[in-house]
């Protein structure tokens, strides 16, 4: 078998080509050029709109719905943090579900949400409401979403797509509840549900999308909702795995692979209920959605306490076959926002000496809470470059570091734009 | 215990809502009297799914149906307790902050707290700061308990604390909070009493604050 791409790596931490000359009324750039500098450092990416939001203080109702606002607000936050990769994106749930008709919700503090308390598909009779709007880009908010996806494309020069994946997209119409129910109790509506889905609307998504794009070359659907124990893994390998094949087999012609991606993430919350032997089965899931290649996501779970040798004596079978496994390794969100920094830097040795020297290791800055200090967030990443610094340093405890003194973000708008902000 | 009710606890633990407001009902019919149906077979059922979930038997879809069968039995059982139902150890009023649609986790708590014997008031979700407050003046609450799914939403407790300082309210009701991005020590920042790491954790943390029975 071949190696593995590590897929958030190849997602979103393509590198800028070219000379960028930093425009100071285009945050865009500001990252752009700071990536162009970046080299020889193992990459560090974020999910955190909420958080750019917050530190930039723009308002939610422009944050989520201008796409220019979003990818600049997202591109400077980026830049100021020094990550591999621009975090402009949204609240990716929710689009799809939306644009076929769905309630939302649209708060002033934070992204949208679905409006749960009435289900887009009520019962088996509203299963023909599961079908592509006459037009995606003037349905609910996708041309937002795909606008920012394009200035991300600009940014980044990958050829990316997004989408919510089948399992997610299935809660987001139906409810967690009601689906599980169904699921249980009526299996037959579910998987025409499931059917409709990854057979109609998510297949003429994503090719609306990269028609739009100019084509793409890998969609990415998050799932956070076939997190354990939202589901057993035995739940994951009915109700995702299939249908991540499926959608798979039906995105082909389109020139595209579609993957769901952290389907399984392993997330229990209880320390005392830790279970290696469940994890490994959330593995072995994972690799069944990723259609058997050896990636794996330590995503939102407490991985900064959970122990780390489970993983990596579950990864021993694929080092022993001399493949190297894509690993996404993530900063838990509390950690991020409660600190200390100290732990913060410990915890990225940590995944470093655990898994950089034999895996494709991809670290990732999970969710970062709106109100986390930025000294915290600045720790992480500097400590991601420092210690994963390549190649990697035979000894990481004699590596020396120290941690970043930064400036304030309005401190870093103001030195990038010559005190003329982010223009948004 | 009699064959209606060991089938209606097992109708809860099995998570079969149906099954289980239909036992709920054929016990009634039978005569059981409604607190030994409640305690026996409802109250049991659901405790008993916790102890699944805690021993990694149950994983939450099995504990999500297993609240929907203790609601449809409980819905049954309840109005018929009147005089003869023991008296609720508390009165908490549980809601979703604003901005927030993630009533999962509040399904399951309003399970817990309710097998655990308090008159739990469910404010939904997407609640607003000054509801929390105009509620709690209204219904005179022992504990308030809120939600919370966002990192962004959950900011919004400190809002719904100041303002029960504000009103005067604070010394009269305890406060519990909860949900996926809190923790801790984000409940001692916010000056809560009490932070509930999931659904068992806060009906415990219920019964720590009301050591006795309140009304």
């Amino acid at each position: 078998m071949d190696e593995p791409k590590s897929i958030l790596g190849a997602f979103f931490a393509t590198s800028t080509s070219g000379e960028v000359q930093v425009d100071p009324l285009d945050p865009c750039t500001w990252w752009m050029a700071y990536r162009q500098s970046q080299k020889g450092t193992m990459e560090i990416s974020a999910q955190m709109h909420d958080h750019s939001m917050h530190v930039a203080g723009v308002p939610a109702r422009k944050f989520y719905y201008d796409p220019v606002v979003n990818a600049r607000v997202g591109a400077a936050v980026s830049a100021y943090y020094h990550l591999d990769s621009p975090a402009v994106s949204g609240d990716v749930y929710n689009y799809e579900a939306e644009a076929m008709g769905a309630k939302m919700i649209y708060g002033d503090q934070g992204m949208p949400t679905i409006d749960f308390r009435e289900p887009f598909v009520s019962g088996p009779g509203d299963l023909e409401k599961l079908k592509p709007p006459a037009d995606w880009l003037s349905a609910g908010r996708v041309r937002f979403i795909w606008e920012t996806q394009r200035i991300s494309r600009v940014m980044t020069g990958g050829k990316g797509l997004i989408f919510c994946a089948p399992f997610s997209l299935a809660v987001g119409v139906r409810s967690y509840p009601l689906l599980i129910r169904d699921m249980r109790r009526n299996p037959k509506f579910a998987h025409e549900l499931f059917t409709r889905l990854v057979d109609d609307v998510l297949p003429s998504y994503l090719k609306g999308q990269a028609d739009y794009l100019g084509g793409g070359d890998l969609a990415i659907g998050a799932d956070a909702w076939a997190a354990y124990p939202n589901l057993s893994p035995e739940m994951v390998e009915e109700w995702v795995v299939p249908y991540a094949g499926r959608l798979m087999q039906n995105c082909m012609p389109f020139g595209f692979a579609a993957m769901a991606a952290a389907s399984g993430d392993y997330c229990e919350e209880d320390l005392a209920k830790f279970d290696k032997h469940i994890l490994w089965k959330t593995f072995d899931s994972e690799v069944k959605v990723m259609m058997g290649q050896p990636v794996i996501f330590m995503a939102m779970g407490r991985w900064h306490e959970y122990p780390l040798e489970p993983v990596v004596e579950w990864l021993d079978q694929w080092k022993a076959k001399g493949v190297r496994a894509s690993v996404t390794a993530a900063v838990n969100a509390r950690l991020l926002r409660d600190g200390p920094p100290e732990k913060i830097v410990d915890n990225v040795k940590r995944f470093i000496k655990a898994f950089g020297y034999d895996h494709n290791l991809t670290l990732f800055l999970a969710n970062i809470p709106a109100d986390a200090p930025s000294d915290h967030v600045h720790a992480a990443v500097a400590a991601a470059h420092e210690y994963g610094r390549l190649p990697l340093a035979t000894n990481l405890d004699a590596v020396p570091f120290e941690l970043p003194k930064r400036e304030t973000f309005q401190e870093f708008v103001d030195q990038m734009s010559g005190g003329k902000g982010l223009g948004v | 215990m009699s064959k209606t009710l060991e089938e209606l606890k097992q109708a809860i633990v099995e998570g079969d809502d149906d099954a289980a407001q239909a036992k709920a009902e054929a016990a009634l019919a039978e005569g059981i009297p409604p607190l030994e149906t409640m305690e026996q077979a409802v109250v049991a059922g659901i405790e008993e799914a916790g102890r699944l979930w805690n021993a990694n038997k149950y994983f939450l879809p099995d504990v999500i149906l297993a609240a929907g069968a203790f609601k449809a039995a409980a819905a049954v059982i309840q109005p018929k307790l009147g005089a003869a139902g023991a008296p609720a150890k508390g009165r908490i009023l549980l809601g979703v902050v604003a901005g927030d649609m993630h009533d999962l986790g509040k399904t399951i708590v309003i399970a817990m707290l309710s097998g655990a014997g308090f008159e739990v008031i469910d404010l939904g979700v997407d609640v607003p700061v000054q509801t929390f407050i105009d509620k709690v003046k209204e219904l005179k609450p022992d504990i308030i308990g809120m939600g919370a799914y966002m990192t962004t939403t959950m900011l919004l407790m400190k809002d719904v604390i100041a303002g029960l300082k504000e009103a005067g309210l604070r010394d009269q009701v305890k406060v519990i909070v909860g949900g996926v991005p809190t923790n801790q020590q984000f409940a001692d920042e916010l000056g809560a009493d009490a932070w509930g790491r999931n659904a068992l954790d806060a009906a415990a943390k219920a019964r720590a604050l009301l050591p006795v029975e309140v009304k």
